[in-house]
């Protein structure tokens, strides 16, 4: 059974950029001056929300409203400095598709490769391999460096190696626009089949359409904080109308 | 999967699962390193083989050192020494080189110095054999019982440059002079320790000879030196503070990541 829970979840990071070298610590450790304050992002504010089986939630907000933020949080990544978050299931994350790729490598060692990285072993991916491959749909090409590989090529073999093994908790960080027409169609399916096993899936993304369609639940992340929680069509005509039509247009597109 | 204290057992766990990840990384460098070059790996032996020639010749004369005795006990000493060397320069950046893994998985830290051990080590052992090809060629093969304490040398050797690659990458992610200090540091220590000259040349320098003796770099020297070029055991001072130094870099390589790692993700 999969589980989200996070009450009260308050994140802050140290602004990057920020670091002070050995010799200025010892220097001020011997003359006993104060440290320059650590100047910090107060990146998630009392966020409370609980996600359960089945689930699929997508998040929207405005660029550094702490959406990604929070999907890091839920996969462990980023840690909670104040709050409680409990995670219960398997998390597989889809946050930047070229990492985990070794662009020198063929499509099939990198199937081995970013299946790794979430833990498997070669005998665990080999009986998963012909369906990622099949599902990737990228005939001769599975055989080439994927340096090779348009962009939505690779987001759908990424896509195809995430979910081929039925993780527990999927989380993806807006990239659901790339890809043909034809691909997010069996994106979308295989989205379902997930729900249908009992999972969780959270999109954060732009694509406001894609995620009416596609998630029941909205949250509505505003200055590190939840904003709306809830209905989709609700939450983002609210979210539409307040934000500026111009950058809307731009945003859907 | 909830936040909770990690344990020591868990830790290895975790890093045993993902050992098909970072064993992949380490092949990856290894070829990486050799492809591009027409030399392959003859570079991993071109570099120890030319340093002893040079050394040779200097501190060999300089030293007063027949060649037959020297030529092996440098090769070996140099050999580690740059396994030292190369593990915590590259150690050092780690956690910088590896910060889009960090960002995208959650990961057991510990994995990345160790992929940059492993990859070093392989160079090691390269130069490690060539270096017993030396001494068999100068002094016959020295098959002796003593040999058996070369392994255990070598895994104590591993296991302080892991530890030690830790502590360097950690303290690079939130000081980013560590490569200079660590540069100036490793000068002074390979001076400082008896690699290039043994200490038995200054029988008469008490105080010197105290440092030297103490030097737990020596000591763990001598754990794989003396077996493989003398045939002889290394004292047990040596082996006893070779591991005591080992057990105590490992404690505070483990005090420092239960402390860092949770954060490093900000840092990198």
């Amino acid at each position: 059974m999969a589980l989200i829970q996070l009450e009260n979840v308050n994140l802050s990071y140290p602004i990057k950029g920020n670091h002070i070298t050995f010799k200025e610590f010892i220097l001020r450790g011997l003359f006993r001056r104060t440290f320059q304050k650590k100047t910090m992002v107060h990146a998630l504010k009392d966020v409370s929300l609980t996600i359960r089986d089945g689930e699929r939630v997508g998040i929207i907000g405005h660029n550094g409203a702490g959406k990604s933020t929070l999907l890091r949080t839920i996969a462990g990544i980023y840690p909670v400095a104040d709050g409680i978050a409990a995670i219960a299931g398997e998390i597989c994350s889809l946050f930047d598709i070229n990492v985990g790729f070794e662009m020198d490598a063929t499509g099939i060692r990198n199937i081995y490769f970013r299946s790794y990285l979430y833990g498997a072993t070669t005998k665990s991916v080999a009986p998963h391999v012909p369906g990622i491959c099949e599902f990737a749909e990228l005939g001769e090409f599975i055989d080439l460096p994927i340096n090779c590989y348009s962009s939505g090529m690779l987001i759908r073999l990424a896509f195809a190696i995430a979910t081929a093994t039925n993780p527990e908790i999927l989380l993806i960080d807006e990239f659901f626009g790339a890809g043909d027409l034809a691909f997010q169609k069996k994106a979308e399916k295989r989205i379902k089949d997930l729900i249908g096993s009992a999972r969780i899936v959270i999109m954060v993304g732009h694509n406001l359409d894609y995620l009416r369609k596609n998630c029941e639940r909205i949250i509505w992340m505003h200055h590190g904080s939840v904003r709306a929680d809830g209905d989709p069509n609700q939450i983002i005509d609210a979210y539409i109308a307040e934000s500026d039509p111009t950058r809307q247009v731009a945003k859907a597109a | 999967m909830a936040s909770v204290g990690l344990s020591q057992s868990s830790y290895l766990s975790q890093i045993w699962r993902l050992r098909y990840f970072w064993f992949t990384l380490v092949c990856n460098d290894i070829v990486n390193r050799y492809r591009r070059s027409f030399m392959g790996v003859g570079w991993s032996l071109l570099r120890p083989l030319s340093m002893t020639f040079v050394f040779c010749i200097v501190f060999g004369a300089m030293f007063n050192q027949p060649t037959e005795n020297y030529a092996p006990f440098l090769m070996v000493g140099m050999s580690v020494w740059q396994y030292v060397v190369e593990s915590l320069t590259g150690g050092c950046n780690s956690f910088s080189n590896s910060a889009a893994y960090i960002r995208q998985q959650k990961v057991p830290l510990a994995i990345f110095p160790l992929r940059q051990v492993l990859s070093s080590g392989f160079h090691f052992l390269i130069a490690l054999a060539l270096a017993v090809a030396v001494t068999i060629y100068f002094k016959g093969v020295p098959i002796t019982w003593a040999l058996l304490m070369v392994p255990v040398g070598l895994t104590l050797l591993f296991f302080l440059c892991w530890f030690g690659a830790i502590v360097a990458g950690l303290m690079q992610t939130h000081f980013r002079d560590t490569g200079h200090i660590l540069e100036i540091g490793l000068q002074i220590l390979f001076y400082l320790t008896p690699i290039v000259y043994s200490p038995t040349l200054f029988p008469n320098r008490r105080k010197l000879l105290m440092i030297l003796e103490w030097n737990p770099i020596y000591a763990l020297l001598q754990t794989i030196r003396q077996p493989i070029v003398e045939g002889t055991l290394p004292g047990w001072e040596h082996m006893a503070i070779a591991v005591g130094f080992v057990v105590f870099t490992g404690l505070f390589a483990w005090a420092c990541l239960r402390r860092l790692e949770k954060t490093l993700v900000f840092w990198v």
